[in-house]
């Protein structure tokens, strides 16, 4: 208390620091909610391309114009303001922007924003309140202190530490606790149901996700984001070379299944069994509406840039560029970071827009063969590519140990394989491969589809 | 075993593979064709669909050639005409009531070939939808109809009410029926779908009096005009006549 607790505008400092840090708040709020629109936008437009048909192409950005004059200018007559609008909105710069923005629809994703945010918040008369409107608010914290760690240039970031991955599954994991709660609170069969079938579906597929993490850790000796982007450094014009999907076979079977369970975690398509429209109407949130039910919405796409951003630093070489990287580490601290950012989005976007076309290719598993493809499938082959990980490098040893890499000091030495060694590995796991998947074609047999399951589906009664 | 736990991957990896290679197919047409290309549905109210030759819309009649004989209403397979008529003058017929409910309709042109006198036809036009609020009635909307009017006979006097209507600016119009009837000139773009109560809907005597009715305005509207301009004459001579007296 020796500096007291009165500061000069007379506001308690303790006051002063609270009013601060909810200010402070307001900002990862804003920037998921920008994203979640963003990638409700973009998720329209890859449905519609896929589905072969024109997605949104009639809102425009012209509200934003008639927002930036009306208010302000609120105490100028309203035909005076109509007259203006109508004169801004031919601008050269202005004009191609509403025009594009119209032709493309990209007005949907404010319009959108709009209706979710104006509609009733209906709470059900035999729901438990408390539980109910608390379970929103678990699952958007987990999804937003998740973005914490996200590593989106090399000095540019809110936060790293030495577990930062671990941190960001575990985190990530406690929605697990609000879809529940969610399906709990809302005192009704489906949303019971849905909510269960969530947590066994997150609860298996966080398994893949750790082990993935576990191989990556093992490689790069770190568990900080920042750490594992940095040990996928690789000098000269061919910088991609370094990034650990290259570096290894295992890690491309890895990223695989890292990808897949991630977007189970994620609640999406082919995986969409806890909140799946035409059997549970839709899951946990069958009771939610209006922002209570966009919370959950947008939730969902933090969680899915955020297993972007986490798949690009830990397969993808993070931030890094693919043909050379010293060029863009010589430059200036705020150009390296909009360089870095930059593609460190390419990436994320890239990674998000493959997992939108997967969701509006595939049709929706069944919860056995969810659960299948969980246990009797990704588990093991992550815990074999782990396996055989460690096994390559220990063949390694010590030869190749760095402990600076990118200029920052690694918390452990990273083992770092000869050329010949990655390509002696690469040919012999294609080869083991290709012989595998030779033989179970031609040996192998499909297993025959259970009993019940093929009288429902074939034979018997709907 | 485990030859077969592979064989089930790669069989699950080969169905994905052509699942995604058919819609990365789709957005290799979309980026191709400009954007729209390849999309298989249509931007509807900005682009109108080319619509089939012969293709059969709403039904419209030209009541001035109908002669009340009921030959569509027999050959209609699901009933939708109710016509009704009245003799008048003694031996002439007149057609007091000509509605075709387009809810049950099913378009399939037989009332056209069964028509003698080649006046009804199915028009190329298939919109329903009004552009404001009081047009959501459909069969108002073709028809001119308010909907406790419709399926009723309506007297010679509400004919006579409506056809005003038609008119737009007579007296005796409502808000609603003026909102409506903008919607309709707005809409069609002129294309009337609505001939139906035209001028056949009068009786003889019916029609000489409306005749009458807008010969007298046309007369009071002139006489008004006659009077303004001797005003004006008046104004222009008096400020001469006192620069004359000055």
């Amino acid at each position: 208390m020796a500096h007291g607790l009165v500061s000069l505008s007379g506001m308690p400092v303790l006051t002063a620091e609270i009013i601060a840090l909810l200010l402070l708040l307001l900002i990862p709020f804003g920037v998921s909610f920008a994203l979640a629109g963003i990638a409700q936008y973009f998720e329209r437009k890859v449905s519609a391309v896929v589905g072969r048909r024109y997605g949104p192409t009639t809102a425009s950005f012209d509200i934003l114009v008639k927002v930036c004059i009306d208010m302000p200018l609120f105490f100028l007559p309203e035909a005076t303001r109509r007259k203006l609008q109508r004169v801004v909105s031919v601008l050269p710069v202005i004009k191609q922007v509403l025009y594009y923005s119209k032709r493309w629809g990209m007005g949907q994703m404010i319009a959108d924003g709009v209706k979710m945010f104006t509609k009733e918040d209906i709470l059900p008369s035999s729901a438990d309140a408390f539980l109910f409107r608390g379970s929103t608010y678990i699952v958007l914290l987990a999804c937003f202190v998740a973005l914490a760690s996200m590593p989106i240039s090399q000095n540019f970031y809110m936060t790293d530490f030495s577990v930062a991955a671990t941190f960001t599954t575990a985190v990530t994991g406690l929605s697990v606790v609000g879809l529940l709660v969610a399906g709990w609170g809302s005192n009704n069969k489906f949303s019971l149901l849905g909510g269960i079938r969530a947590v066994a579906q997150i609860v298996s597929y966080e398994i893949p996700v750790g082990l993935a993490i576990a191989a990556v850790a093992m490689w790069s000796g770190t568990l900080s984001l920042q750490g594992m982007i940095a040990a996928q450094y690789h000098p000269g014009v061919f910088s991609f070379l370094g990034w650990n999907l290259f570096q290894s076979p295992f890690f491309l079977i890895l990223s695989v299944i890292y990808y897949t369970a991630a977007m189970a975690e994620c609640n999406r398509t082919p995986f969409d069994l806890a909140e799946s429209e035409s059997e549970l109407v839709a899951g946990y949130g069958t009771e939610f509406s209006g922002l209570r039910w966009g919370l959950f919405f947008i939730g969902e796409y933090t969680d899915m840039i955020l297993v972007g951003g986490i798949f690009a630093a830990l397969f993808l070489g993070g931030y890094q560029s693919p043909v050379g990287e010293q060029w863009i580490v010589a430059l200036p601290a705020f150009w390296e970071a909009v360089v870095h950012g930059c593609i460190f989005l390419v990436k994320f976007v890239l990674s998000i827009a493959v997992m939108m076309w997967l969701r509006w290719t595939l049709p929706r598993f069944r919860i056995d063969q969810v659960m299948r493809l969980a246990w009797v499938r990704l588990i093991p082959l992550a815990l074999g590519c782990l396996f055989f990980l460690a096994l390559s490098m220990l063949w390694f040893g010590e030869n190749g140990v760095v402990t600076v890499r990118h200029g920052r000091f690694l918390s452990s030495p990273v083992v770092r394989a000869a050329w010949w060694q990655i390509v002696v590995i690469w040919v012999a796991v294609a080869a083991v491969v290709a012989l595998l998947v030779a033989l179970a074609k031609k040996y192998g047999e499909p297993r025959p589809m259970p009993r019940a399951v093929h009288d429902q589906l074939v034979g018997g009664e709907p | 075993m485990i030859l077969s736990w592979i064989r089930e991957m790669v069989d699950g990896i080969e169905a994905t593979a052509i699942g995604v290679k058919e819609t990365l197919g789709y957005a290799r047409d979309y980026a191709r064709g400009s954007g729209i290309g390849s999309s298989v549905t249509s931007n509807y109210p900005e682009v109108e669909p080319t619509l089939p030759k012969g293709y059969r819309g709403h039904l419209f009649n030209n009541i001035e050639k109908c002669t009340g004989c009921k030959s569509c209403a027999r050959a209609c397979p699901i009933d939708c005409f109710s016509i009704e008529t009245e003799m008048s003058e003694g031996t002439k017929l007149h057609i007091s009531r000509f509605d075709i409910d387009l809810s049950k309709c099913i378009y399939c042109g037989l009332c056209e070939y069964a028509c003698p006198h080649d006046c009804l036809h199915m028009t190329r036009d298939y919109r329903v939808s009004p552009t404001n609020s009081v047009n959501t009635h459909g069969r108002r909307y073709l028809f001119r109809r308010r909907p406790d009017q419709v399926g009723r006979h309506l007297d010679t006097q509400e004919m006579a009410q409506l056809h005003r209507a038609t008119e737009s600016e007579a007296a005796g119009v409502s808000k609603d029926d003026r909102d409506f009837l903008a919607g309709i000139e707005d809409h069609t773009k002129g294309r009337c779908l609505i001939g139906i109560y035209g001028e056949g809907f009068y009786t003889p005597e019916e029609k000489s009096r409306v005749q009458a009715i807008r010969d007298e305005k046309k007369r009071q509207r002139e006489a008004a005009q006659r009077l303004q301009e001797q005003a004006q004459a008046q104004a222009q001579q008096a400020p001469g006549a006192e620069g004359g007296a000055s």
